[in-house]
């Protein structure tokens, strides 16, 4: 489509692209004073809510993981549901709510995911990997689809994004998530404690972040319009161009990461030909274009370019790589290291 | 007069050497000189001088001298020369015939070199001259059998080999020790231009490379093509310096990583945002707009001397 053509669809939208520009940029500031000292984080969590993406965010307990989805959703506004996975969760407690009315009679009421109908705008998943692969079974539609089956009828949430968090501290009683439900996760982030010695002391001193809820508070409301999301992504993902050079570029990451030796990577200790074992989706790589376009546009281009695709390369590709199982166990070093090498390798344009 | 010959001529009966002179028919005249008659072992060689004088309008048939090469199993015509002067109004031809014999007598024996016919052609004809045979007497270099007073094998035994002259060779040798040093100079200076071992870890300069690349190619990069290969040129050289692939966005590291370069830091951002606008925005003129072919080739040429400098 060529930007002439493009203008008139942006147009005749009625979306303003540059005005909805300042309100995301509004909005990573406003979560930036919320959970400080996480910069790169908040930038692409903004890119996966522009980019209708699902994310994942792990890392240590205590790190602001949870506080920052709130802010978030606070920020996005629309109708906010929240489910803590246990081990004796299980799908049907997500979808219905059962009990016993004041008249002794047992009731069925829509559960925490259609309570709000097609309003539901964020469903955060807390300590995803507590629940059991059943619950993740549901979510895969869920995500997929964005529809769910209930009370014999469908159930669609077209402003839906999925938060979830995990930590990787502890393994007990915990399930790894499948690689089908991770794969439809956009982002996979990675969050971890501030390294700088200021925002640690502002942390640990300033009154302001010991009570979370207040924190989250101080977030204006619907700083984005949730419902005008689904149309703003989709003028984005058309008015931001890739030119045949990115994705001759595009296209050689995505070989290079399924034949990391051919382009010269090594890492040690690490047998490069027998390393990966699959991954790097079709899937995944549109998720990859869809983030960098984002990103891009948050940057204030109108064209990808190859510093789009590494901003986001980690988080959206490094959990679609599967590794042979005797290098699973190092996965994080390795996969870290692959795609740095990636970038240092592969030439660009 | 008359006794003065006759004595020459029994002296040179007894020389067994001396002159001949045949007068053939015409009025051309031979004139032979033969070698001494006897005295002759294997190896040795004979001169024979013909001197042969021609009438005029005649000339020799030069195809009527015998070549050199073997005659018979023993006899070889070693050289055969022919010079001719003008002798009034004839010519005076010398030929000189060099035979060698290769007969192993066992007793003195006479042996016999063969004529032969030379040919005088004037206008008209031509006619022949014929040259005697030659006999010449040869004998065994030693005896055959050792008398039986003799010690044993003295007479028989092989002199030793005489010593080699020793050849004065100061001049070529002094010649070959300046050659050999000189040539070893240019392979380290070669190994050293083509970085082989032991100089493969001099840095390498990737943007001399680049800059030789686009004067030398100024031609062809003329065009839209041509400016993208001038850019990934360039793009390729920022690589090998920084060892990493470089992006726009990490310029600024690369700068000061590299604080060679920082003096054309300008000029720098401009070429990747130019490559930018040429690779990812479709908007090649307008990149060549901004940063003109002659601009990429004056930067690389800075980069270049920046890069030399630092070395």
């Amino acid at each position: 489509m060529s930007r002439e053509s493009v203008t008139a669809v942006r147009d005749s939208e009625g979306i303003d692209l540059s005005a909805w520009r300042q309100r995301a940029l509004e909005f990573e500031r406003e979560l930036n004073k919320v959970v400080v000292g996480q910069r790169p984080v908040v930038r692409l969590l903004t890119i996966a809510i522009f980019a209708r993406g699902h994310v994942l965010l792990e890392g240590d307990v205590g790190v602001g993981k949870t506080t920052l989805l709130r802010a978030a959703a606070r920020g996005l506004g629309g109708a906010y549901e929240r489910v803590e996975g246990t081990i004796d969760l299980m799908p049907a407690d997500m979808i219905y709510h059962t009990y016993i009315g004041e008249d002794g009679r047992p009731r069925v009421e829509p559960g925490p995911v259609i309570r709000y109908g097609s309003d539901l705008t964020i469903f955060f998943f807390n300590e995803i990997n507590r629940a059991r692969p059943q619950v993740h079974s549901l979510l895969l539609r869920l995500m997929a689809e964005r529809s769910i089956t209930a009370f014999n009828r469908e159930y669609y949430f077209p402003y839906l994004l999925v938060f979830a968090d995990r930590n990787r501290i502890e393994r007990e009683e915990t399930f790894e998530l499948p690689a089908a439900a991770r794969d439809r996760f956009l982002m996979e982030i990675n969050i971890s404690t501030p390294a700088d010695q200021e925002v640690r002391r502002q942390l640990a001193f300033d009154a302001r972040f010991h009570d979370s809820d207040k924190l989250i508070h101080a977030v204006p409301e619907s700083i984005l319009d949730h419902k005008a999301l689904p149309k703003v992504a989709a003028v984005i993902q058309e008015t931001i161009e890739t030119s045949p050079d990115l994705e001759r570029y595009t296209l050689d990451l995505w070989e290079a990461v399924r034949n990391p030796a051919s382009v010269g990577i090594e890492i040690p200790d690490v047998e490069m030909g027998r390393l990966i074992a699959g991954g790097a989706s079709p899937r995944g790589m549109s998720y990859l274009l869809r983030a960098a376009r984002v990103a891009a546009w948050l940057d204030n281009r109108t064209m990808v370019v190859p510093e789009d695709l590494r901003s986001v390369y980690f988080v959206t590709m490094a959990h679609r790589i599967f590794f042979d199982p005797i290098y699973e166990l190092r996965r994080e070093p390795i996969v870290r290291e692959l795609c740095r090498q990636l970038f240092e390798r592969v030439p660009a344009p | 007069m008359r006794l003065m010959l006759l004595l020459c001529v029994v002296f040179g009966f007894a020389a067994g050497a001396g002159a001949q002179s045949v007068t053939p028919s015409g009025t051309s005249s031979l004139t032979v000189v033969e070698p001494r008659a006897f005295g002759y072992f294997i190896g040795d060689k004979l001169e024979r001088v013909f001197e042969l004088r021609t009438g005029p309008g005649e000339e020799l048939d030069l195809s009527s001298i015998p070549r050199p090469g073997p005659l018979n199993y023993w006899l070889e015509l070693a050289s055969s020369n022919v010079e001719s002067e003008a002798d009034g109004d004839g010519t005076l031809y010398k030929l000189t015939l060099v035979y060698q014999t290769f007969y192993a007598p066992l007793d003195p024996r006479k042996l016999t070199i063969p004529g032969f016919t030379l040919t005088i052609k004037n206008a008209q004809a031509t006619r022949e001259v014929q040259v005697r045979d030659f006999g010449f007497i040869t004998s065994p270099i030693r005896q055959l059998f050792a008398a039986a007073s003799q010690s044993s094998g003295s007479a028989v035994e092989v002199q030793p080999d005489a010593v080699a002259p020793r050849l004065v060779t100061g001049t070529e040798r002094t010649a070959l020790l300046i050659s050999t040093a000189t040539a070893l100079l240019s392979l380290v200076g070669l190994a050293w231009h083509n970085a082989w071992w032991p100089f493969h870890k001099r840095p390498q300069r990737p943007f001399t490379d680049a800059a030789r690349f686009i004067r030398s190619n100024a031609e062809t990069l003329s065009g839209p093509r041509g400016y993208r290969a001038a850019l990934l040129k360039l793009h390729r050289a920022f690589d090998l310096a920084a060892g990493r692939r470089v992006l726009a966005d990490d310029v600024a590291q690369f700068l000061s990583e590299h604080p060679e370069f920082a003096p054309y830091g300008d000029e720098v951002r401009k070429l990747f945002a130019s490559s930018r606008r040429a690779f990812f925005a479709n908007e090649v003129e307008q990149a060549r707009a901004q940063m003109p072919l002659p601009a990429l080739a004056e930067l690389s040429q800075h980069l270049s001397v920046a890069e030399r400098r630092a070395a």
